[in-house]
């Protein structure tokens, strides 16, 4: 075989032969089946395959196709909107309203639904008030003197011990000043 | 009747009827795609559902630089090969078309869907050569000579070169002519 039928066998599709990637070739290549015969035996081999191949019908689907893959569709949808409420509760509940927002103001509004719920979660994580808070001279108040702060509503219960406001009697009144508070002690 | 991409784009806004209606246009193509790859019309018919799904899954990323068509052929391509692995689907096609040769006395007597595909003992005969191929040459020549893409479109889809598309193309078709060759009658 020499280098001209080598050529034919590698490029033996019809439509390659016809088209543009081999144009400089392609008038060298007729010429060479049109004088070698075994190249031509060969090419009309190729062209008798192919028209086999182009005569074959398309199959026709199953005729319940369409509907089986519209269901698993639908079933696709309904998971993905009830994951997208989970992600953005908000941005759904637009669409759903029919607001009709488009899908930037959708991602900002997720994104702002986060924002605000993580500054929630760290406030109550971080800012939580778990201790007491730490105690002054001031608040250190005794016994004796919580025992002269009354209290203005109706009745006060210290110590087991029921007081009945007196109606119509003011209470005492509470020392204003820690320098007070201290001398009771 | 509106182009693919406006459903495409009403797709993305969360319309799934829209897709619905991509499904009903294209799943004809696609299936015989996968029909002449796997060679199995239940196969097929499952590959066919996976595609739609998977495109409806990843139409997010679909960049409306090529056809919607040209996507769908891509992920075809993907599904196809992804069974093509599968063992068992491989030995349901070799007994599909063991049986597809014994019957090659008579016609299809039976008109159930799976039956109807091959209709002919002409037909059987050139997909089991077909499917005989190395799936590469497989799918090139089920693009080329059945859905008529162009190279441009198969080298997209394949994401190759047009020349091997070429080649790939060649070999293939060298391959099936000696496949072939013993059925006189073809």
């Amino acid at each position: 075989m020499n280098v001209n039928c080598k050529q034919v066998m590698e490029n033996l599709n019809p439509h390659h032969l016809n088209s543009e990637l081999i144009q400089q070739e392609r008038a060298e290549l007729r010429q060479h089946l049109l004088e070698c015969s075994n190249c031509r035996t060969a090419y009309e081999e190729v062209l008798h395959t192919v028209a086999v191949l182009e005569s074959l019908p398309e199959p026709d689907p199953p005729p319940d196709l369409v509907e089986r893959i519209q269901t698993r569709i639908v079933r696709e949808h309904r998971k993905q909107s009830r994951l997208a409420f989970l992600v953005n509760p908000i941005g759904r509940l637009l669409t759903a309203l029919k607001l009709g927002p488009p899908p930037i103001i959708v991602n900002y509004t997720a994104l702002l639904f986060y924002l605000i719920l993580t500054i929630f979660l760290v406030k109550l994580t971080f800012f939580s008030p778990t201790d007491s808070p730490p105690v002054s001279p001031i608040t250190k108040l005794t016994d004796a003197h919580m025992k002269s702060v009354a209290a203005p509503w109706g009745a006060v219960k210290y110590n087991g011990v029921q007081k009945e406001k007196i109606k119509g009697q003011q209470p005492s009144k509470a020392p204003t000043k820690a320098k007070d508070m201290l001398s009771d002690n | 009747m509106l182009p693919d991409e406006i459903y495409v784009h009403k797709t993305i806004e969360g319309d799934a009827d829209s897709f619905n209606e991509l499904a009903r246009r294209h799943h004809a193509k696609i299936y015989g795609l996968a029909y002449r790859i796997l060679g199995h019309p239940e196969d097929a018919a499952d590959a066919t559902q996976e595609v739609f799904l998977e495109a409806y899954k990843s139409i997010h990323s679909f960049r409306f630089e090529s056809k919607f068509s040209t996507w769908l052929y891509s992920i075809g391509i993907n599904v196809c090969q992804q069974y093509i692995r599968k063992s068992d689907s491989r030995q349901r096609t070799l007994k599909a078309y063991t049986e597809s040769i014994e019957e090659q006395d008579g016609p299809y007597t039976t008109n159930s869907p799976d039956r109807m595909v091959l209709k002919t003992e002409r037909d059987g005969i050139i997909q089991e050569a077909i499917n005989q191929l190395p799936p590469k040459q497989r799918v090139v020549i089920t693009l080329f000579y059945m859905q008529h893409l162009k190279y441009r479109e198969i080298a997209e889809v394949l994401n190759c070169s047009e020349g091997t598309v070429a080649s790939r193309l060649n070999t293939a078709i060298k391959n099936l002519k000696s496949k072939l060759k013993k059925h006189q009658k073809l």
